[in-house]
Formats: structure tokens, C-alpha cells, sequence
């Protein structure tokens, strides 16, 4: 039986039922993760193979089925901490950092059963989009291996593709989630800001990360945001009292006739003509099902990377401050105090984080703060209104998660894909509105698109049922 | 930006920069920064009143008073106490 192919609900009747064993499932993942790593460096650290059974013994021993994701395999991006474990995020500078307590994140999934695998791969301090900046090498995309993975959760998406594990954490400041989860072919979720906590969590940019899972379906995705959902801890943003007890695989199957989708048709029209014709076949397949489609503008999109880049940098810069190898990580040698700082940052940190970092140095400065990162925090407010204006009458927008097909791997690139796809994808995390990535293919080709859809704060069930349509569609005709 | 001004920044980070890294880092930091120029040339009030799709006086204000100083008085400190702050040389 391939049990890549199967979902959480459909493993966790083969584990009740005694047809298989938490061991025996760990056991033929973990071997898809061993030719996944070799394949595609998905992993920063995949658990010794003693490690990972060990923790499906205890589920088998235990035989408590109820949850389910007890006995399924998982990873963790490796910027989200875990006990007794390294936590690289992806850079040099921490790669001998060993956390010392567990993320939320980590703890709900334990207490849940799931069995943790190892530590996805990333762009260096989750601060780039093609998983091309680690300090641990590039992730290859799982459909077609001379392409990226796209990033910075590109490990996490990378793996779940090559159905290596059955799902992955994932985090996003900027579309981190969704943006690899289009380019390989699986689903992700940002879910509303404040519903997952990000204890545990190594920030980029505070006011814009969000953690989220990144699965094969979107059925997947509705359980795993069950279980993340938090009560209130040491994230001081964590509000989920707002979504507590939210069930969302109950929203998979309801009606949309008679619904609203927003499209921002000046976006779109500027995106590529593929993102376009493989959008606007599935927005077809919505008005066929009686689905109302409403065209609405996105104002001052020519200003979203500006506001993203500006807002990122800046938190960042202050973020980062701490990676010194005063307090953990590597140190550098040094003369003196100073230098020992200087040392150690010049030598560990990679190109791109610095030029960001220094370019948040730049916004923050006292002439440029006013016309920079106030600026940008206007706009956000701006957007902000825009779309609670939308959505008083749209129950969700749809965009193209992305302008193309993942680049290839030896393609240059440094800023992100063009302003549009910033669009589409900043815009939750400027609003803090969920968002969720789910792939469709264009007539015979085998690179997927994502379609992105957004939905209102503390609304994020409402996509499920529009993602489930779409998901079907792709999949009656594959 | 400037050399001078990329070696400033790099002081203010924590960072050296080699001397065979100059022109790339110039040319990196000034990518982002350019990027940023489009938001340093707009006029948020104008923008406010050129948007079609919401032209209610209500956004403007709002948007507009986000960063005063009044309101976060209002909202942070209450006005009687900001002015106890302040008159203690906070």
C-alpha cells in the first residue's frame, strides 16, 4: 500500500484497526525520508532512525488512537524550536545552537502523538523565498529536482511533496508558507495572526510571522490547524481564544453556492498569462458551481514590496541584533568584545541577511524613519481598511499564489518574484488575514501554480470549502 | 548610497565589510533601498484622496492619525498621565 497517497483520517482507520503499526508506518516513511534527503537536502537534521521508533513504540504501546495524528510522521522547519535538539534556522551562525525548551507548537503536536521525524531545511533565517540562501544548501523541488522548492519553508514543502513525511511546520513573514507550498504542489495555511502561538518560534519580522502546516490535502490541513490551535502563552500575540474550539474539517464540505469571491482583476491582469489562464479556469469552475465572482481593485499594489521589504528589514535588523555568540551559537575570535561580535557575525551570517539587516539599519535611521517605516505602517492600515471594506460583502479573495512555475535552481535571484506575486501573498501578513495556498496545473504540465485564497481575521474556515473545490476539480481530471 | 554611507551601516550592524565585497554589497543594499524609494515618494495624504476604491472621510482620518502622537497619548498613557510623564523628564 503507498501510504504517501492516503490522508491523516484514512492512516489513523488503518492504525485503529490494527492493520498497521505507529512502527511499521514511521518505519516506511522514514525510509522515503532517507532517499528524500538524498534527493533533495529537505532535512537540516532527520532523527537517527532509533530516535523517530522510539517515539512510535510509545504510541503503539499506548494503542490510543483517538487523536489523529498519533503515530503520524512530521517535521518541524528549523526555526521552530525543539528540546534537546539543533535549531540552525537555517544559518551558520546557530549551528551549534541546541534548543533548550520546546515551542508550543512542539509540545501540542507530542501531546497529540505525531512522531517527529528531524528539522526542515530553510532559507537562512527564514529570510529569503528560494531556500537557495541556507547555510545548509539549497532544497530541490520535489516534482522536478532543477528547480528550487521556493522558501523560506522550502524544506518542509520540499518533503511533504516527495511524501516523505505526512506533513510538515512551516512558518511566514511574507508568504514563506504558501509560496513553496505553490512551486511543489502541496497545501499551506497562514492561519489569522495570533491563532497558532510562535513560542518557540525564531522571529524575523514580529508584527508580519506567522507558523503554519504544510500538507499533501487540504482535509490534512484542516486537522493539523485543530490541534495548533493554542490558548493564550508566551507569545504575547497568541489570541486564539477567538478560534478555540473551531472544528475545521467540519467547514471542508459546505455549500458555496451563492457565495462571493473578490479578485483583484488589476493584479492578476499584470501576472504572468500562465498564473492567469491556469486562475481563471478554476474561477470559471466556481461560477459554474453558482458561485458569485466580483471584481474589485487592489489599491496601490505598486507600493506592497516597498512596504514589505521596509517593515521586514527594519524588524529584522532589531531581531537579529541578538545573534552576537555572546549568549549561544558560534563565537568568533576578537581582540576584544567588539571585535568578537563583529568576527563572529561577518563570518556566519550569509550575504542576503546581512544586506537586509543593514538595509533595516537604514529605514530606522532617524532621517529616513518617518518616510520609511512609518510610511509603511500607514500603508498597512491603509490595506488594512481595504480589506474589511471587501470583505463586507466577499467571503473570501482569490489571487495566484505565484507568477510562475518554481525558477530553476542555477536561475539568479535575489529580490522576491515581481511585485505582483508580493502582493498577492504580503497582504495577509501586513493584515493578519488568514491565507491558503492550494496547487492547480495547467492542460499537461507537470509544475504546479497555486491558487491563494484569503479570507476575513478569525474567519479562516471559510476558505476550506472553496479550497476543497478546487482540490477535487484538479483531481478529477489528473 | 555611498560607500561611505554602506560603511556606516555595516559599523551600525555589527558587520565588516572585506574589500572585495564592496561593490557587491553596495549593489545589494541599494537594490532595497531603491525598491523603498517609491514609498518614500509618496504623498500618503494625496494617496488617501486618489483612491477609487474607498473614499470615505472616515478611512482618511483614520489612517491619518495612526501615528499621532495624540492618540497613542489617548490610548497609552491616558492625557493626565502623559503629562505627569513628561513633566518628570520621561
Amino acid at each position: 500500500m503507498k501510504f504517501e497517497n492516503l490522508n491523516i483520517q484514512q492512516l489513523n482507520e488503518l492504525l485503529k484497526t490494527k492493520q498497521i503499526t505507529a512502527v511499521e508506518l514511521s518505519e516506511y516513511f522514514y525510509e522515503r525520508s532517507v532517499k528524500a534527503q538524498k534527493e533533495l537536502n529537505c532535512f537540516i537534521t532527520l532523527f537517527d532512525k532509533d530516535i523517530v521508533m522510539e517515539q512510535a513504540k510509545k504510541i503503539d504501546e499506548k494503542g490510543d488512537f483517538t487523536s489523529l495524528l498519533a503515530g503520524i510522521p512530521y517535521s518541524l522547519k528549523d526555526n521552530i524550536a525543539k528540546k534537546g535538539w539543533p535549531m540552525t534556522c537555517g544559518s551558520k551562525i546557530l549551528s551549534n545552537y541546541i534548543c533548550p525548551f520546546d515551542s508550543q507548537i512542539a509540545t501540542l503536536l507530542e501531546k497529540a502523538g505525531a512522531v517527529l521525524f528531524g528539522k526542515a531545511n530553510l532559507d537562512e533565517l527564514a529570510a529569503g523565498g528560494t531556500n537557495k540562501t541556507s547555510a545548509f544548501g539549497a532544497v530541490r523541488n520535489p516534482i522536478n529536482q532543477d528547480r528550487i522548492s521556493g522558501g523560506s519553508s522550502g524544506g518542509s514543502a520540499a518533503m511533504v511533496g516527495a511524501g516523505a513525511v505526512v506533513f510538515s511546520i512551516g512558518s511566514e513573514t511574507g508568504g514563506s508558507i504558501r509560496q513553496p507550498s505553490s512551486y511543489c504542489g502541496v497545501t499551506g495555511i497562514k492561519s489569522t495572526y495570533g491563532t497558532i502561538s510562535r513560542n518557540g518560534v525564531m522571529p524575523l519580522a514580529n508584527s508580519l510571522d506567522q507558523a503554519g502546516p504544510i500538507a499533501n490535502n487540504i482535509e490534512d490541513l484542516a486537522i493539523i490547524t485543530n490541534y495548533l490551535t493554542s490558548i493564550k502563552d508566551e507569545d504575547d500575540m497568541t489570541h486564539s481564544y477567538d478560534a478555540i474550539g473551531k472544528d475545521y474539517s467540519s467547514h471542508l464540505n459546505e455549500e458555496i453556492i451563492g457565495k462571493n469571491i473578490a479578485i483583484f482583476k488589476n493584479l492578476v491582469d499584470q501576472m504572468s498569462p500562465e498564473a492567469q489562464e491556469s486562475f481563471y479556469y478554476h474561477i470559471e469552475n466556481f461560477k459554474t458551481m453558482g458561485v458569485n465572482v466580483n471584481f474589485v481593485e487592489f489599491e496601490h499594489a505598486e507600493l506592497v514590496s516597498a512596504t514589505y521589504m521596509t517593515i521586514m528589514c527594519s524588524e529584522a535588523y532589531a531581531n537579529f541584533s541578538k545573534l552576537d555568540g555572546i549568549n549561544y551559537g558560534v563565537r568568533g575570535e576578537g581582540a576584544n568584545f567588539i571585535e568578537s561580535i563583529k568576527n563572529t557575525r561577518t563570518e556566519n551570517l550569509g550575504d542576503q541577511v546581512k544586506t537586509r539587516i543593514m538595509a533595516g539599519s537604514y529605514f530606522l535611521q532617524q532621517d529616513n524613519i518617518e518616510d520609511t517605516y512609518n510610511k509603511a505602517f500607514k500603508m498597512r492600515t491603509f490595506w488594512n481598511k481595504m480589506m474589511l471594506k471587501i470583505f463586507e460583502t466577499n467571503d473570501v479573495i482569490m489571487m495566484p499564489a505565484t507568477n510562475s512555475i518554481a525558477p530553476l535552481l542555477d536561475a539568479s535571484s535575489t529580490l522576491r518574484n515581481g511585485i505582483w506575486e508580493d502582493a498577492s501573498l504580503n497582504i495577509s501578513n501586513f493584515t493578519g488575514m488568514p491565507g491558503l495556498s492550494v496547487p492547480v496545473y495547467l492542460d499537461g504540465e507537470e509544475m504546479p501554480y497555486g491558487v491563494n485564497i484569503i479570507a476575513n481575521l478569525f474567519e479562516d474556515e471559510k476558505m476550506f470549502p472553496f479550497a476543497k473545490a478546487i482540490q477535487e476539480k484538479v483531481r478529477s481530471e489528473k | 548610497m555611498t560607500k561611505d554611507k554602506l560603511f556606516d551601516l555595516a559599523e551600525n550592524v555589527a558587520i565588516n565589510i572585506r574589500d572585495f565585497e564592496e561593490e557587491d554589497y553596495l549593489k545589494r543594499v541599494s537594490e532595497i533601498v531603491d525598491l523603498v524609494q517609491d514609498l518614500k515618494n509618496v504623498d500618503i495624504d494625496e494617496l488617501m484622496y486618489k483612491t477609487t476604491f474607498l473614499k470615505e472621510q472616515e478611512l482618511r482620518e483614520d489612517v491619518a492619525v495612526d501615528n499621532d502622537m495624540e492618540l497613542m497619548k489617548e490610548n497609552h498613557f491616558g492625557e493626565d498621565n502623559y503629562v505627569t510623564i513628561k513633566s518628570e523628564g520621561l
